[in-house]
């Protein structure tokens, strides 16, 4: 049984297929945000906008509060869905969670962040990227690496079902 | 970008909107008007990371500024082949706009002001 993200007669999402080792992986990317970032992890989330002074000035005062503000209200969305986590009657060993479509864009929005969290907290390349895991070693930075592919995964899913409801 | 290995839904500006408005007893004078004419247009700039997935940012394409499914990819390759892509073009307040749904989708995205 793998992972899987379907959409439920209702119209509700369900991230099915959990098992112990996919549980342990998405109930730390809330855990992974709350952490205070480092400056290169929020030079990466909020870019300088322009070269103009007066434009950069605007934007650290107003626009940067607002789009922490929020994605602190997506992380906390997908922390209460996390949550309701239930027992999948249908497979005995997984886990389920079933939560409202429109969640499903504050989901993607913070699979995508913690993914990018890791990826600046190791300044990660592209080449680190292409890399077969196989040639990953047991430090934690390759376990962080791993773990921003095992994201990509689920972040996938998630895009499938917003292009499938698109069309 | 790699390959695979709340948000509420973003209306671009109205075209109509945040035009020049002419308070009542004011007269604009030709040279005003010129000098909006001739202001250089603003770039909205999207750059390559490692991290961001090609479907994602095809998605954010699509979702932000309505583009097909055609035309996102190609600016996605632009970002990826060439570390950049010019994916919007026009007046400071749309261009700050943008930029900001796109860092709101955890794009590099920035502007610039073209050459005059």
């Amino acid at each position: 049984m793998s992972l899987h993200l379907q959409r439920l007669p209702d119209g509700s999402l369900c991230l099915a297929g959990m098992d112990e080792h996919w549980r342990h992986v998405l109930a730390s990317v809330p855990a992974l945000l709350a952490e205070p970032q480092p400056p290169a992890v929020r030079e990466r989330l909020l870019p300088t906008p322009s070269s103009k002074e007066s434009i950069n000035r605007d934007w650290r005062e107003l626009i940067a509060p607002e789009l922490e503000a929020l994605w602190r209200a997506n992380h906390e969305l997908m922390a209460a869905d996390l949550g309701r986590l239930e027992k999948d009657t249908a497979h005995r060993k997984c886990w389920r969670v079933v939560f409202p479509a429109n969640h499903a864009a504050a989901w993607l929005s913070v699979i995508n962040q913690a993914r990018l969290v890791l990826g600046s907290r190791w300044d990660v390349t592209e080449k680190d990227m292409i890399r077969p895991a196989e040639d990953l070693k047991p430090t934690e930075r390759d376990h962080d690496i791993f773990l921003i592919h095992l994201l990509a995964y689920v972040e996938q899913l998630f895009i499938e079902t917003e292009e499938g409801s698109n069309q | 970008m790699t390959k695979r290995n709340s948000f509420p839904d973003i209306l671009p500006p109205r075209a109509d909107a945040g035009g020049p408005t002419t308070a009542p007893g004011v007269i604009k004078t030709v040279a005003e008007e010129t000098k909006t004419d001739l202001a250089p247009p603003w770039h909205v700039i999207v750059r390559n990371d490692p991290i961001n997935l090609m479907t994602y940012v095809t998605m954010v394409f699509q979702k932000v500024f309505g583009y097909s499914r055609q035309k996102a990819e190609a600016h996605m390759m632009e970002v990826h082949k060439r570390g950049l892509s010019i994916v919007w073009t026009g007046g400071r307040e749309p261009a700050e706009h943008y930029v900001r749904v796109l860092q709101q989708y955890h794009l590099l995205a920035n502007m610039e002001q073209a050459e005059p």
